[in-house]
């Protein structure tokens, strides 16, 4: 359904979403998107995911309890990226395709739902602007979004980092980041600018603060030389220097640093003592990225070498940090890079959308561990496909 | 629990018997261990790793740090017998040669 075949009366409500949300804070804003429907006598609430994407929360005013992720109608919305038609229906929210949460859609008694619900998917997508725009002005959507306290580390790292997932026409990048409250050393970037897309993923050695600043050191670094055109290799020396300038304690950060060129799908990466990225083709693993290997960023030993290799349409590559593989059941066995692979590819065949394969991934990696992990696990999933893209929007 | 507390004399000069995973809990303790030794007069220092079934990024920084302290006593510092997990860890962080092991 096009934005043309929506009756009249709900682009009135996206004009008054537009002109009223200049005056509104994210406190107020699930009371804005309530009363800008109001006049249909539809009953909308906006819900927020949690940082863990394990439950979707209502905005206030709305009161209620969270929804599930997984096994409920609004995890459903959320996971596949399609409305769920009720009532209530649920309504996917993004923001370009970064998932926020869902839209509960009840249309007013006798109402014919089939125009309702197209206009509140026009009304959920101004909501995935509106959320992430407000979002930098206040607390309160955090609060919905957070199960409990973060550390002082985490709530910096997270605020460098991009946005989970971004998608163009022809590919899309997803990450997770666990455990979310308490990340430290951990972190991923990515920047798409035209015809290549730059990807990180970087993990800083130890825990906690020393680990976070050593990362933010990296990430900063990293993005200062990229945004001034600088190539991967002198990428790679700007993030040495800082890591061997600002910390005395051999504090170094393995990382793989690549661009891809979207046109013809080459990959040019650097590998900096960082666990090996998988390339998966049509559904199967076919192998690792071995070359492009030096030290850990901020340990100079020799040079840096940048690795060619080539994608064919549809290929994906997912990147990971060593507490992917290392993460241990309560028996001492790690999850490993096999049990990584089969569940890669198995997930893979489903034609998920990425953010939902790597969100699948990545609890599946939590399982494995009884109690709390012992360190951070990051895992990022490039697809270069323009089929991906597609279902990486609702 | 991991221990790094036996020392011997030998030919190839003080070794250092690391026992138990080297991670985040226990990476400090072998770090001290290490530089100790080297503060100590140890040179050549080798770091015998063959009963460490397990060494993550923390245990690479510990030995890097040790190497470190090692080159500002123009000290030589080294890694013997590491088991094939551990052996992996280095050679995938490309710091094995850094630390006198053969390279992949």
């Amino acid at each position: 359904m096009t934005g043309a075949n929506v009756p009249e009366v709900w682009h009135g409500i996206l004009a008054t979403l537009v002109e009223a949300g200049h005056l509104t804070g994210p406190a107020e804003l699930g009371r804005l998107v309530t009363d800008a429907v109001a006049p249909t006598g539809t009953e909308v609430v906006v819900y927020l995911v949690d940082y863990e994407q394990r439950a979707l929360g209502p905005l206030p005013p709305a009161a209620g309890t969270p929804e599930p992720v997984d096994d409920s109608a609004a995890g459903q919305a959320f996971t596949l990226g399609r409305t769920v038609p009720g009532p209530p229906a649920w309504i996917p929210v993004v923001n370009g395709t970064e998932r926020l949460g869902v839209l509960r859609v009840v249309p007013a008694t006798g109402a014919d739902p089939y125009p309702v619900l197209a206009g509140c998917r026009l009304v959920a997508g101004m909501v995935g602007h509106l959320i992430t725009a407000k979002n930098l002005y206040g607390d309160d959507l955090q609060r919905v979004r957070r199960s409990r306290p973060m550390t002082p580390a985490a709530e910096l790292l997270w605020r460098l980092l991009p946005p989970l997932t971004f998608a163009s026409r022809q590919m899309v990048v997803s990450t997770v980041l666990e455990p979310c409250y308490e990340v430290g050393g951990d972190a991923f970037d990515y920047a798409v600018d035209g015809d290549v897309a730059r990807l990180a993923i970087y993990d800083a050695v130890g825990k906690g603060m020393r680990a976070a600043l050593a990362t933010a050191a990296a990430v900063g670094a990293a993005r200062a030389r990229r945004i001034a055109g600088a190539a991967l290799d002198e990428v790679a020396t700007a993030v040495d220097r800082v890591l061997v300038d600002e910390f005395s304690d051999s504090r170094f950060v393995t990382a793989v640093l690549a661009e891809l060129s979207l046109a013809d799908g080459r990959l040019r990466y650097v590998n900096a003592g960082h666990p090996p990225p998988v390339l998966l083709r049509a559904g199967r693993a076919v192998r690792t990225l071995k070359d492009g290997g030096r030290t850990p960023l901020g340990i100079l030993a020799g040079g840096t070498t940048v690795a060619e290799t080539v994608f064919e349409p549809g290929d994906r590559l997912l990147l990971f940090t060593d507490g992917v593989t290392e993460a241990r059941d309560p028996e001492g066995v790690q999850f490993g890079l096999d049990r990584l692979v089969a569940l890669a590819e198995g997930v893979a065949r489903e034609d998920l959308p990425a953010a939902e394969t790597v969100r699948r991934l990545s609890h599946a990696v939590i399982d494995h561990q009884a109690g709390p992990p012992r360190d951070d696990a990051t895992l990022m999933l490039v697809e270069w496909s323009e089929a991906a893209a597609r279902r990486a929007v609702p | 629990m991991t221990y790094a507390d036996r020392m011997t004399d030998e030919q190839s000069g003080k070794v250092i018997y690391v026992r138990g995973d080297v991670d985040f809990d226990s990476h400090l303790d072998v770090e001290h261990a290490l530089v100790s030794a080297l503060e100590a007069g140890a040179d050549p220092l080798v770091v015998d790793l063959s009963e460490v079934p397990f060494l993550d990024s923390s245990g690479v920084r510990a030995l890097l740090q040790a190497r470190s302290v090692a080159e500002r006593h123009n000290a030589r510092l080294t890694v013997r017998d590491p088991q094939p997990i551990v052996a992996q860890v280095l050679r995938l962080t490309n710091v094995a040669p850094l630390l006198g092991l053969p390279p992949a």
